[in-house]
């Protein structure tokens, strides 16, 4: 897969921290939408993977709420611009350590950790971590289609606009760019500016990601996102996963097995808050080092 | 629970319901509809002459010529009257005093009664008060006048284990045998030919000042009094209404001190307005001294914490229904928590904020008591927009209140004070109309 | 950028506003009696007339109210049925007011009662014993078998004032009386009840009640200017210090003296001052 030079958005030049290593985007291969503002800038690669392999990493990482641990000392690596599923029953823990990594946890009372979460060299949860920073760099889609009450476009307008990006003409090149990445602009670029909620359920959660993807971060978080769209429309969500591997680190947590083994090329599997077995996806289906991987994957339980 | 006894009761509770809405409404029309046809007697009514008159001399309306060539006329046909009075006075002159002193009694009432009527007789001296310079401008006053010439009350005291019983006697018997007697009857024919009375449309009621105390005139800087207050409420109220509720769902805790603070603002809902008035008097503007004397700016600080804690209320319940996954949302966008609520919250909670808004809109327009002390009074011209930080302004439910009780001559007036009332009562209703349309339109975007 | 060039506008539109609320110092507050309000309305409007660019209110809220309000600099007159009192005159200097008295009319207090009412004619000491509960009922006056209802002004009210000092001497009102906060109240009450009896100023009579004679005089601008009626009493407006030459205080607080003001006063009911 040869790469282009690498382009930066403006965006990211506004928000940048001198140590923070850029991420890498491919430039669009399809001239039409081929828009996007050109700022000289980050590193020069040609294919070369500069940074680390592992994106996050944590090390005897736990969760609690109050007095309950929920996630019990987990100590994994999420590899870099890969897509890793973190499957298992209801209840253990997966959407709990999903959410950990862009710090959603916060708002929920009572909620605390142990252990470290590393990403990008620095502990997430150490006390002079911007969240705001962070939660831009690590982007999410939840399982309930939730677009603003507002206009598609001011929809995803609505992360860069936050971060500063105010001129009319960039908010425009970016909401489209987005969409196109989304699959969704040929569907909605008549009607940018009706209400989003008018939108069909698979159009919505396709909305939700052309939000995320507008801020362009570095990981994105995905739980259980086609568990409430019809077949067609998870299977135009796991095409679109497909396509922003290699772009994006992609973590999705997922109640079903065969869309982790379809999407992902690394899986987790947590049992009542403890990370079981980790590892790459085919084999873990196939030959399952733990017993109890091997029971959920064939139904025993779960 | 056997089928039918369900259907019964589901049937009866239907039946509950709409009795309900029908009680309802048919209280509703039995406030509205008096008010309505009285009240719209202010703005329409048939003007006589004297209206017409009023209105070219002081108001420099209407067809100079057209108006010119009816007061010939009607001087005209009110000369006999005086004619015979004068006759009267001479014939009287004949006679013994008693029986002279007697008739120039009752010749001053029929005298006074005519000038109420008519206005002054001609070659009287031009008196100061526009009451007096002009006859009846309405018909259906002229036509009580016209009665209180030809009739007056006697009581009847006759019955001494019972209150005194009205009479009415004809004036005419008082003067039998003499020049002044065929006057009444003339009059009775002819004071409609003289008034000439012709339908009017005054709605200008809306927009002129009051002259001689509300005896002409409109009701303007009453209602403008009124919009000045309410508008002034609101914008003093909004703001701190939504901050508050702002931080009581997002920013609060749980401690005692909050609940604390949410039950002192349930009790303030419950506080009675006049005890806000004397409030507003007290620290607006005898220890703050927002201004040195009454005024419009005391006046709505003292109605917005009337209405605060309505608005903290339904600002609060809007936003906390809005769903949380909003939040979420943005949040994981990045976005801090005073952005957050600043762009996703308050604009989906804006139609249940707007409720709020509507209904204490209508309480602060019609609210009485927190103004007495701080910005009502009695008369005053209509203000322009700066003057209204210093000075106290006329407003309707003060007003009305006035009218109808302290005034030196409430039954001459008693058209405007329904005018007022319908005015009022419109206004409030038009103020509501007007937010409910915006919440519909605001609604509808949020919904797509 | 946009945001700060609107605050500054906004600023200093508000800053403007509150500048010209201060220059526009053309105004006169009026508060006080219920009793001198139709004159002080009628003065006010005509003066007004007479000069375009003055503002003048009036309130009514009660002779006790507006020497409060003078007290306290929250008006520049202040309309008073009764003379004030040892201790307002007290709260004023230490305030470093001076209230000065003008005369502005002469009012009778005619005692009120529904037309329908037989009785005629009562002297100062039954109106004090109906008032004190003594006398109870209209036939132990030679009217029908009723029971008389009290109405009175409340304790706020100048007119209140002057019937304690002239009628009640002092004594206290039986507990079963009404009380009504403006003169236009006492005259609906009477209106609307055939046994009540009540008090109000002179200008207050109209056809719908009746004033009773008082010691055998009937109380009349005649009767109450040659000082025969036995309940009489002066209006007042009051000021602070006696109003600067060639402002509109001045202006108006001299209204009385003229002819016009006299036959303003006249119109409306009540006696004038002279004899214009």
């Amino acid at each position: 897969m040869v790469e282009s030079p690498i382009q930066s958005t403006e965006v990211d030049n506004a928000m940048n921290g001198t140590d923070r290593e850029k991420s890498q985007e491919t430039a669009s291969v399809d001239k039409n939408h081929n828009k996007a503002p050109q700022v000289t800038g980050g590193k020069g690669n040609n294919g070369a993977q500069v940074q680390d392999d592992c994106h996050v990493t944590t090390k005897d990482f736990s969760i609690f709420y109050g007095d309950n641990e929920a996630v019990k000392k987990a100590t994994l690596s999420i590899k870099a611009r890969l897509v890793t599923a973190i499957i298992g029953p209801s209840g253990c823990g997966k959407s709990t350590f999903l959410r950990a990594i862009n710090r959603m946890n916060d708002l929920i009372p009572g909620c605390s950790t142990s252990g470290n979460m590393i990403f990008d060299g620095l502990d997430i949860y150490s006390p002079q971590v911007d969240v705001v920073a962070l939660r831009k760099r690590v982007g999410m889609v939840f399982q309930k289609p939730n677009p603003f009450p507002k206009s598609i476009f001011d929809n995803v307008s609505y992360g860069p606009r936050l971060h500063g990006m105010l001129k009319k003409s960039e908010l425009e090149q970016i909401v489209e760019q987005s969409l196109v990445r989304a699959a969704l602009w040929d569907e909605v670029k008549d009607r940018l500016h009706q209400n989003a909620l008018g939108l069909s359920g698979g159009q919505q959660q396709r909305l939700c990601l052309a939000r995320a993807l507008a801020v362009n971060p570095e990981i994105l978080l995905m739980d259980e996102p086609t568990s409430a769209l019809d077949p067609r429309a998870t299977a135009k969500i796991e095409d679109l996963i497909s396509d922003l591997r290699g772009r994006y680190t992609i973590i999705i947590v997922t109640h079903n097995m065969q869309q982790a083994a379809r999407v992902s090329d690394q899986t987790a599997f947590f049992y009542e808050g403890i990370l079981i077995e980790m590892g790459d996806t085919k084999p873990l289906f196939t030959k399952p080092r733990e017993k109890k991987t091997e029971e959920y994957i064939t139904g025993r339980f779960g | 629970m056997k089928l039918s006894t369900r259907k019964l009761l589901d049937k009866s509770f239907t039946g509950y319901g709409i009795f309900a809405i029908i009680l309802m409404a048919c209280a509703l029309l039995l406030i509205i509809v008096p008010i309505a046809t009285k009240g719209i007697q202010a703005f329409i009514f048939r003007g006589t002459i004297e209206y017409r008159k009023l209105r070219l001399e002081k108001f420099e309306e209407g067809n100079l010529k057209k108006v010119n060539a009816e007061l010939k006329g009607s001087q005209e046909l009110r000369k006999p009257i005086y004619d015979m009075i004068d006759q009267f006075e001479k014939d009287i002159r004949e006679l013994e005093y008693e029986e002279r002193r007697e008739y120039r009694k009752e010749l001053r009432e029929v005298k006074k009664s005519l000038k109420e009527l008519f206005g002054p007789a001609p070659g009287d001296h031009q008196p100061v008060l526009w009451r007096e310079q002009y006859g009846q401008t309405r018909w259906d006053r002229a036509k009580i006048k016209i009665d209180q010439v030809l009739f007056f009350e006697e009581w009847d005291y006759s019955n001494p284990d019972k209150m005194g019983v009205k009479v009415l006697v004809d004036r005419k018997s008082l003067f039998k045998g003499t020049s002044l007697e065929p006057l009444f009857a003339y009059v009775e024919k002819h004071a409609q030919s003289i008034l000439q009375p012709k339908l009017v449309f005054y709605w200008r009621f809306l927009f002129d000042e009051s002259f001689d105390a509300h005896f002409f005139g409109g009701i303007w800087p009453e209602v403008l009094g009124t919009l000045y207050l309410t508008l002034g409420a609101m914008f003093f109220a909004i703001p701190m209404g939504i901050i508050a509720a702002i931080y009581l769902t997002e920013y609060a805790g749980r401690g005692l001190f909050i609940s604390l603070l949410r039950s002192c603002i349930s009790t303030l809902a419950g506080v009675p307005s006049i005890v806000f008035g004397l409030f507003g008097l007290a620290f607006f503007i005898n220890s703050v001294k927002v201004s040195e004397s009454k005024s419009v700016l005391a006046g709505s600080l003292t109605l917005a914490l009337l209405i605060l804690p309505t608005v903290i209320r339904a600002s609060e319940e809007a936003i906390r229904a809005v769903p949380k996954t909003y939040k979420e949302a943005a949040l994981s966008l990045g976005a801090g928590k005073w952005h957050t609520v600043l762009t996703v919250i308050l604009p989906a909670a804006l139609p249940g904020i707007l409720t709020g808004i509507v209904i204490s809109m209508g309480r602060a327009a019609g609210e009485t008591a927190p103004i007495i002390f701080t910005a009502a009074v009695s008369v005053g011209k209509p203000l322009h927009f700066w003057e209204t930080l210093s000075q106290p302004t006329p407003a309707l439910p003060w007003n009305i209140y006035n009218l109808c009780t302290e005034h030196e001559a409430v039954d001459e007036i008693r058209h405007v004070q329904y005018g007022m009332v319908l005015t009022l009562v419109a206004l409030v209703l038009i103020l509501n109309l007007a937010a409910i349309i915006l919440r519909a339109r605001i609604s509808k975007k949020l919904k797509g | 950028m946009n945001i700060i060039k609107r605050g500054f506008a906004l600023y200093s539109a508000l800053i403007l506003t509150v500048s010209l609320a201060f220059a526009g110092n053309n105004k006169l507050v009026m508060d006080g009696s219920t009793t001198v309000g139709p004159i002080a309305k009628a003065f006010a409007e005509y003066y007004m007339q007479q000069n375009k660019d003055v503002n003048i209110t009036v309130s009514e809220s009660g002779s006790g109210n507006g020497a409060k309000s003078l007290i306290n600099k929250a008006c520049d007159i202040a309309n008073m049925s009764r003379f004030m009192k040892g201790k307002e005159f007290k709260a004023a200097a230490d305030k470093g007011i001076m209230p000065v008295a003008h005369v502005v009319a002469m009012d009778g207090l005619p005692i009120l009662v529904h037309p329908s009412n037989p009785v005629d004619k009562l002297t100062v000491d039954q109106v004090r014993d109906i008032y004190l509960g003594k006398i109870t009922n209209w036939k132990q006056l030679g009217g029908p078998d009723k029971k008389i209802i009290k109405i009175s002004r409340d304790t706020n009210s100048g007119t209140y004032e002057t019937f304690n000092k002239l009628v009640m001497k002092k004594q206290k009102i039986a507990g079963d009386c009404e009380y009504v906060g403006s003169n236009g109240a006492i005259r609906q009450r009477v209106q609307s009840t055939s046994s009540a009896i009540g008090y109000a100023g002179l200008g207050f009579v109209d056809k719908t009640v009746k004033a009773l004679s008082v010691n055998d005089v009937f109380p009349s601008a005649k009767t109450v200017a040659s000082g025969k009626y036995p309940i009489a009493r002066p209006l007042y407006m009051f000021t602070n210090g006696y109003p600067k030459l060639g402002t509109h205080l001045h202006g108006f607080m001299t209204l009385h003296l003229s002819p016009r003001g006299q036959e303003i006063v006249e119109s409306i009911g009540f006696i004038p001052v002279t004899q214009y």
